[in-house]
């Protein structure tokens, strides 16, 4: 703490602080305990049921039977589950990084002192703010092949000629899904760069451009490493939300063509209830957290190895 | 000659981007001028030939459609409040004091954001309905406090760790308790950052649908999101008022963003994006 | 006020709420109804106004409305019923049944229908809906509305194409014969809008298999015909409408239900597959098909068509089961499932109201009625989505070229079997 020692309440602060210090570990405790409290009644017991499921085979008629590993095993063995954790990973992966891209070039641009950059703003947020349901049902209905507001513009500009089967097409359904998403989530990344690129000092910039750093220098040597805290929060939010992205690409696909899009959450959702085969389900959930949480601890220690 | 460049290449830059950002939301819009008939045509019409209000009045007499709004807003509103009153004391915790199993623990709180919600849902009603919570408000205020409960503790932490610590140590000083001390002095300048972590669970709990879908078992408790995807008939989908409905459903979203605007880009900054 | 007084205060207040919630408890019986046709128009208020009636004429009882969401009623009735708390009463697809059949949801209904009038009540029924909801002996579900699939056509187009449209095609190859006329791609016109999107792409298959004397399953469900030899040539002979044939629009893997019904109003698409309910649906797309459009039977060798209807069961779990099969009686009335039909367009289960004049000489329906009366149910099948998933792999395979289509039929076969083991 930069505090001058000589001054007696700085010594008193100080001695207070030290004080509180060990006041202040069991003190720490109490101000975390409503938080925690409250996610383990309301979360805890969701999540430990979905655990205890995941051993256990749902029989019909509310029966159940313990099965050990047996469903972990059938995961693994199961081509759809590899099937779906590949596209489930690509699909996470492009987005995040088209996220980020897209985010930070558009921060980027509004943080250029330009007038009705605030209007700006508020009109590249309002992706966001409309709900995953309503923003799946529009996009499936602009990118229909036949009667689709997509086809029919591109047409008129003149970049298409025949009409593209967006949601149709193996490859081109995949990239449909992962444009619209990008559509909702880029505000997001956008508006937590913008704010990060306001807090680096003006100074660091000056003194870059008195050095005579180009464009590409200040960007790499100032700006990138001082919004390395906010890329890390900011592309982990979204990656853990990407990872377990359903209502958008249910309503946009089901899971099609052929199961091109069909991502782990759906894969879960079907095996729940279409299927019935809750036990199952639970594992595939279980294992999707397990690989989230070994990509967070892996990427956080990556990108901020002091955390 | 900077600064001119910088407006020829930008401005034209920035409003073909939010021109093509903006095109779904346009074309929602001019889809809910339109009658039923004219949604089909094909090609589309961008503006409508025969503009009509009527999807619109049609939404405004559904008489549920305004209970719709009344659940949604107390379930955000109050999703919010205890979001914030959560939040709060466990991100000025986490920021302030140094205990054993601290980072044990924010990694927890993180961990619960990462079960996809379809898994969670049979056993969260089966715990309301044991609780008998079922079909309320509360049941899904509790939900989704604790869906943004990670990222908000998580940006309130960085911002409360930006407040220098002196500021609580020489208010309890001068004789206040650290409950005082915080009211008074903390809180206040960490308002950004409750503006951004407001407006971040707001928009959370009211476009979240799975939960609310489920949760209700009677047509009084529905939220906007789920009137909205129960407009999606077997049959037929009257696109013009789902889209009226939509934009209707958007619009407390986008006031809320406005007023609380200023506060979130200063929360964010002081907050999530500092380390 | 000092503290004791505070709380007694509070909890004389917490006694008086909790006894006067006790004696409103009991007053009236309240049942949930659970209905996605609740959400829709026209079908919506109908039946709106016939629970309210029913509550005028049942002053003890309480219904409550559930207007679930079509595209996700399967989830939240699942929901509900593992969680504890599922719908008094709940309209269900027949194809839906037997998988909550098994997990133990709903409750046998013939002890109710027993003092309903028994046998002779139920004879009043659709047999082919009867029959479906009649599963390991017992009856599941009372049919509300229920009818056949018809194909609906375009009788000016096929003037255009110089076809009559008074003499539709009988068999698969004038069929064929018949699209091969209709398309036009360089007009944006095809023959045929084909359904294949996941939801229903194989209930809307299924007629073809059931005119060429095959179906999904044999008659019991021990063993799948999807990969016997009248199963493939009916598959081959639809994937190849659109990757021999190229009568099709490009695209069907993305074409639900509202997406064809858009193409052949925006006549795009001289026919598609639907049941009565698609009738309606074309005018309010484009009113001015009126007159233009006329259902004809499946082309093949067994006149024969899917069957699809909906029916009311009651929850296991139900605490009110006498009162909420009094709702469901009601509901089926003659006089409400006629009012039904001439409000929301839904065709009604009861061959006493198909005798009704309204009905019986209506020249709209003869082709719809003579369809009810040869269908052949939906699949009834205990693991249905499952295999419906293996069967629209297959159908998206075909389509898309990845497999022939024998290989894919049988690929769908081995899958199907896999799940009978």
């Amino acid at each position: 703490m930069n505090v001058n020692p000589s001054s007696p309440v700085a010594a008193g602060s100080q001695l207070l602080s030290r004080r509180s210090w060990f006041r202040g570990d069991r003190e720490g405790y109490l101000f975390v305990f409503p938080a925690l409290l409250f996610l383990t009644l309301i979360l805890i017991f969701p999540l430990a049921y979905a655990a205890f499921l995941a051993f256990r085979e749902v029989l019909p008629q509310f029966a159940m039977k313990f099965v050990g590993l047996a469903n972990f095993k059938k995961a693994l063995s199961d081509p759809h589950f590899w099937g779906s954790l590949r596209i489930t990973v690509f699909f996470t992966v492009v987005s995040v990084l088209l996220h980020m891209v897209l985010g930070f070039v558009l921060a980027l641009m509004l943080s250029q002192h330009l007038k009705g950059s605030v209007l700006f703003r508020l009109l590249l947020l309002m992706p966001w703010m409309v709900s995953q349901v309503v923003a799946g049902v529009t996009w499936r209905w602009i990118l229909n092949a036949q009667y689709g507001a997509a086809n029919a513009l591109l047409k008129k500009i003149g970049i298409l000629v025949t009409d593209l089967p967006w949601l149709a097409d193996v490859h081109l359904a995949m990239l449909s899904i992962i444009l619209a998403y990008a559509w909702q989530c880029f505000p997001f990344v956008m508006i937590m760069l913008y704010a990060g690129l306001q807090t680096i000092p003006k100074e660091q910039y000056e003194a870059a451009q008195i050095d005579g750093a180009s464009s590409l220098q200040v960007l790499r040597f100032v700006t990138i490493p001082n919004l390395q805290y906010v890329i890390l929060v900011t592309s982990l939010m979204d990656f853990i939300w990407a990872f377990r992205a359903f209502d958008f690409v249910k309503i946009m696909t089901d899971g099609g063509p052929l199961r091109s899009t069909e991502l782990l959450s759906i894969l879960v959702y079907r095996t729940s209830f279409e299927y019935y085969q809750f036990g199952y389900a639970s594992a595939i959930a279980l294992l999707m957290l397990l690989i989230v949480l070994g990509f967070s601890i892996v990427y956080t220690r990556l990108v901020m190895p002091k955390g | 000659m900077r600064k001119r460049a910088k407006i020829i290449f930008l401005y034209p830059a920035l409003i073909s981007v939010t021109l093509a950002v903006l095109f779904p939301l346009g074309w929602m819009l001019s889809t809910s001028l339109k009658t039923e008939p004219e949604t089909f045509r094909t090609p589309p019409t961008w503006i409508p030939l025969e503009p009509t209000f009527q999807p619109y009045l049609s939404i405004w007499q559904m008489k549920n459609f305004a209970r719709y709004f009344a659940n949604t807003a107390v379930v955000a509103v109050s999703a919010t409040l205890l979001s914030l009153l959560l939040a709060v004391p466990a991100s000025y915790g986490f920021a302030r004091f140094r205990f054993r199993g601290a980072r044990l623990l924010m990694s927890f709180i993180l961990v619960t954001q990462m079960l996809p919600s379809v898994l969670l849902v049979i056993p969260y009603f089966t715990l309301m309905r044991i609780v008998g919570l079922l079909n309320t408000h509360l049941a899904l205020v509790l939900a989704y406090a604790s869906f943004s409960l990670p990222f908000s503790t998580w940006m309130l932490q960085g911002f409360f760790a930006t407040i220098p610590r002196q500021l609580d140590e020489s208010a309890m000083v001068d004789g206040c308790s650290r409950l005082q001390a915080i009211l008074r002095v903390v809180v206040p300048l960490a308002v950004p950052g409750l503006g951004a972590t407001s407006l971040f669970t707001f928009l959370l709990a009211w476009n979240h649908y799975l939960f609310a879908l489920t949760l209700a078992t009677t047509e009084s408790m529905y939220t906007i999101s789920v009137g909205l995807g129960a407009m999606i008939g077997e049959f037929r989908i009257a696109w013009n008022e789902l889209m009226a409905a939509a934009l209707l459903a958007t619009i407390p979203t986008l006031i809320v963003y406005a007023f609380l605007e200023r506060y979130f880009v200063q929360g964010l900054m002081g907050g999530a994006v500092k380390g | 006020m000092n503290r004791r007084a505070r709380w007694t205060v509070l909890l004389g207040i917490v006694s008086v709420m909790i006894f006067l919630g006790a004696i409103t408890a009991d007053a009236k019986v309240t049942i949930r109804f659970q209905d996605w046709r609740l959400a829709e128009k026209p079908a919506g208020p109908s039946l709106t106004e016939i629970t309210q009636a029913f509550m005028k004429e049942n002053p003890d009882m309480e219904v409550t409305l559930d207007p679930v969401s079509v595209n996700d009623k399967l989830n939240k009735y699942v929901t509900q019923s593992r969680g504890g708390d599922p719908p008094d009463v709940v309209r269900i697809l027949t194809t839906d049944v037997p998988g909550f059949v098994e997990m133990g949801f709903l409750l046998p209904l013939d002890p109710l229908v027993a003092k309903a009038g028994g046998k002779t009540f139920l004879q009043d029924f659709s047999p082919y809906l009867v029959k479906a909801m009649t599963i390991k002996g017992a009856l599941y579900g009372l049919p509300h509305e229920g009818d056949a699939l018809v194909i609906y056509y375009n009788t000016d187009l096929f003037k255009k194409a110089g076809l009559n449209p008074d003499v539709p095609p009988k068999t698969f190859d004038e069929f064929v014969a018949a699209a091969k006329k209709l398309t036009h791609p360089a007009e944006g016109r095809w023959a045929f809008g084909m359904l294949a999107s996941p939801a229903i792409a194989n209930i809307w298959m299924q007629s073809w298999f059931l005119a060429n004397g095959a179906d999904f399953f044999n008659a019991d469900y021990t063993d799948t015909l999807v990969d016997s030899p009248a199963g493939i040539e009916a598959f081959k002979f639809y994937v190849e409408l659109y990757t021999k044939y190229g009568v099709v629009p490009p695209g069907p893997t993305d074409v639900d239900y509202a997406a064809q019904v858009n193409l052949f109003a925006q006549e795009k698409v001289a026919m598609i597959v639907g049941p009565y309910a698609t009738y309606g649906g074309i005018f309010s797309a484009n009113p001015q098909l009126k007159g233009k459009v006329k259902m004809m039977r499946f082309p093949g060798k067994v006149k024969t068509s899917s069957g699809r209807g909906t029916v009311f069961s009651i929850a296991t779990g139900s605490k009110h089961a006498e009162e909420a099969w009094k709702f469901i009686l009601y509901l089926n009335k003659p006089e409400n499932q006629l009012k039904f039909f001439r409000e929301a367009t839904m065709v009604p289960t009861r061959q006493s109201v198909f005798k009704t004049k309204e009905i019986s000489d209506n020249p709209e329906l003869t082709v719809m009625l003579e369809a009810i009366r040869t269908a052949t149910s939906y699949p009834i099948y205990v693991k249905w989505n499952e295999a419906n998933r293996a069967i629209v792999d297959a159908l998206h395979a075909a389509l898309l070229k990845t497999k022939t289509p024998e290989q894919a039929a049988k690929d769908a076969g081995a899958a199907i079997r896999a799940l009978m083991r």
